[in-house]
């Protein structure tokens, strides 16, 4: 009976999240249009041809007149690899975000206050710095510069948040916080004099520029989905193993120590985990505005705060929430570009979001 | 099980020490109190035998084994701690803050099964706690609270259970409550250990009681030896009477019973 219900909590969250996905593929880019019927025929078209391909069936030499029966094929199919990187960098961003709600014991932390969104700003103006009219045909580049800008940043605001810390002889989360915030301002502002600089250039490479960072451009070659998948893989796979002892990091260090863990340790996973799931959602979809920090906090005010539950509910919820704003927003266009995604998140969240600060009101005071 | 606390000198700094040469001994099912004024360093004493804090000098013992060698996850094993305000800002249900006392019996990649949803659901029903179970822990009274943390510690299945001040900020009725409770662990054969303001819980419990007076060694033994007139001036300097009264069953209980402004600084008595 027990097992039962535990296993019944995956179901939730699970269908939302699948329900969702399947949906986003239904929308048409760049106009409205909801086109359910087309775009399963389109899926299953694309998977026959794919099995056939596989096979070395006959009907893949027919490939070129079924296709063009099907209206919308090629749109679905770059739909899917979309909604792919969507879904995955929506339940990234958001996991992280509960990772560092969590390790912080704050239900307002979120991955940018070490300044991960802002190092992914300041290596997209850097790139673009560097190859100006190229940056568009280099973009396996841009990896390196925006990896290498929040990594830079992250260390700085962790370092000087210990540094800070030293007079309490321990980690400090308002220390932590504060030296978080003036980090992530330096770097702002650093990527606001290059965004100057690149107008200075050109001033159709701030259209590239405001694509990659608002996360209107989301690149789904195959170079660009294999760095993505192993990016969450790589940080995905210790928050899954340790969800239940993650909760310890919400408790006071002194407590977790008498349980038998190691705070100090599992933030510096958390930490780096949390780190590198939400840089990977920002570089591959953009800025997402308050969804690492509003999605963690909603879903404990309805789950509870237990850190399975919290990271579950987050990864489905953050994902749906992501997929749905995009589909939204690529249908609406705004001085000739599609609308950028964290106006729609703004819209959909934020109320949730006050209404969870406001019932969690008595844990703040 | 025997934990033995063997002239321990305890501190955060090596040439500042707090608490000189404690030794204390205690066995299955025994409850020891210990007293002593604000700073004195009784949550010292607690961190040193947690081994939260290495001790400047002497041994913490568990059935002869030195816990300096023991790893973390084994000392949880053993022992328990309940701190003095074990809060987080975050809406745990009940139940899933008392599950997160089997951090050290599911493994470093592991999540609660069975046997541990049953241990759990014991220790709600044992509490009292079941009819709050599905409520967060931010919404409970704070008696309520502090016996969720009491069983979340339960939760571990230690042998020692080291408790920081449980009955501070607590209601009268809750701190009976919280007492009743001690009394039976004990009788369950669980060493218990706590700190209090209260000299009369020592009284209550019948504990060993370990009176710390500042400038001198610990006074230790059983309650009513230790829990004196003359011993409690020294600890805490103001007058307080120990006074003896029937209860309903017509046995002797003593009690404590301060005395204010008295002229001669209560010497006269």
């Amino acid at each position: 009976m027990l097992q039962r219900r535990h296993r019944r909590r995956w179901l939730a969250p699970a269908l939302l999240f699948a329900g969702m996905f399947l949906l986003s593929l239904c929308f048409r880019t760049a106009q409205p249009g909801f086109i359910p019927a087309e775009a399963a025929r389109n899926l299953w078209t694309a998977l026959r041809l794919w099995v056939a391909q596989v096979l070395q069936q006959p009907l893949y030499l027919d490939r070129f007149d079924i296709i063009d029966g099907c209206p919308f094929y090629y749109e679905t199919l770059i739909r899917l690899r979309n909604s792919l990187v969507t879904a995955g960098a929506g339940a990234a961003v958001c996991l992280g975000g509960a990772v560092f709600q969590t390790m912080f014991k704050n239900p307002l932390a979120s991955p940018n206050i070490l300044g991960i969104s802002t190092g992914v700003n300041l290596g997209n103006a850097l790139f673009i710095m560097a190859y100006t009219t190229q940056s568009l045909a280099m973009m396996g580049r841009r990896y390196v510069y925006c990896y290498a800008c929040a990594a830079v940043l992250v260390v700085l605001a962790v370092g000087a948040g210990k540094l800070a810390g030293r007079h309490v002889g321990r980690f400090s989360v308002v220390d932590m916080l504060i030296v978080g915030s003036l980090v992530s301002q330096f770097g702002n502002v650093l990527a606001l004099y290059y965004q100057y600089k690149i107008t200075e250039i050109d001033y159709t490479l701030l259209t590239v520029y405001q694509e990659l960072s608002l996360g209107i451009y989301v690149l789904t070659g195959l170079q660009d989905m294999l760095l993505f998948a192993g990016g969450l893989a790589v940080s995905l796979t210790p928050v899954l193993l340790l969800r239940f002892r993650l909760n310890g990091t919400a408790l006071d260090d002194e407590r977790a120590a008498a349980m038998g863990l190691r705070p100090g340790a599992l933030r510096a996973v958390g930490m780096v985990c949390g780190s590198v799931l939400a840089l990977t959602a920002l570089i591959h979809c953009g800025d997402m505005g308050i969804l690492s920090m509003a999605i963690p906090c909603v879903c404990r005010m309805g789950r509870g705060a237990d850190f399975r539950k919290v990271c579950l509910w987050s990864a489905c919820l953050g994902g749906s929430i992501l997929l749905f704003c995009r589909s939204v927003c690529s249908m609406i266009y705004v001085a000739g570009m599609a609308m950028p995604v964290n106006f729609a998140i703004s819209l959909v969240v934020l109320p949730a979001f006050v209404l969870a600060i406001s019932k969690q009101r008595s844990a703040f005071e | 099980m025997k934990l033995e606390v063997n002239s321990v000198t305890c501190g955060y700094r090596r040439d500042a020490p707090v608490l000189r040469d404690v030794s204390l001994e205690l066995a299955d099912g025994d409850i020891c109190c210990i007293l002593g004024h604000n700073g004195v360093g009784k949550s010292t004493l607690f961190k040193t035998i947690l081994r939260l804090i290495p001790p400047l000098s002497g041994r913490v013992l568990i059935d002869g084994d030195d816990i300096a060698r023991w790893s973390r996850a084994r000392l949880a094993d053993s022992v328990a701690y309940v701190a003095q305000s074990s809060t987080t800002v975050f809406p745990y249900l009940v139940e899933e803050m008392v599950m997160l006392g089997r951090m050290n019996r599911v493994g470093l990649f592991g999540a609660p099964g069975k046997r541990d949803r049953e241990v759990v659901d014991g220790l709600l029903a044992e509490l009292g706690l079941d009819r709050l179970r599905d409520k967060p822990c931010t919404e409970i009274s704070g008696g309520e609270r502090q016996l969720v943390m009491i069983a979340q510690a339960l939760a571990q299945e230690p042998r020692v259970l080291v408790l920081d001040e449980p009955t501070a900020n607590l209601d009268y009725g809750n701190k009976i409550a919280v007492m009743e409770m001690i009394q039976r662990l004990s009788g369950r054969g669980l060493c218990t250990i706590f700190t209090t303001h209260d000299p009369e819980h020592a009284l209550l419990l019948d504990a060993r009681t370990a009176l710390i007076i500042p400038g001198e060694q610990v006074v230790f033994g059983p309650a009513d030896q230790v829990v004196t007139e003359r011993n409690l001036k020294r600890a805490y300097h103001a007058t307080i009477r120990v006074v003896e009264i029937l209860d309903d069953w017509r046995r002797p209980v003593r009690v404590c019973l301060p005395l204010l402004n008295q002229p001669d600084g209560g010497t006269a008595s």
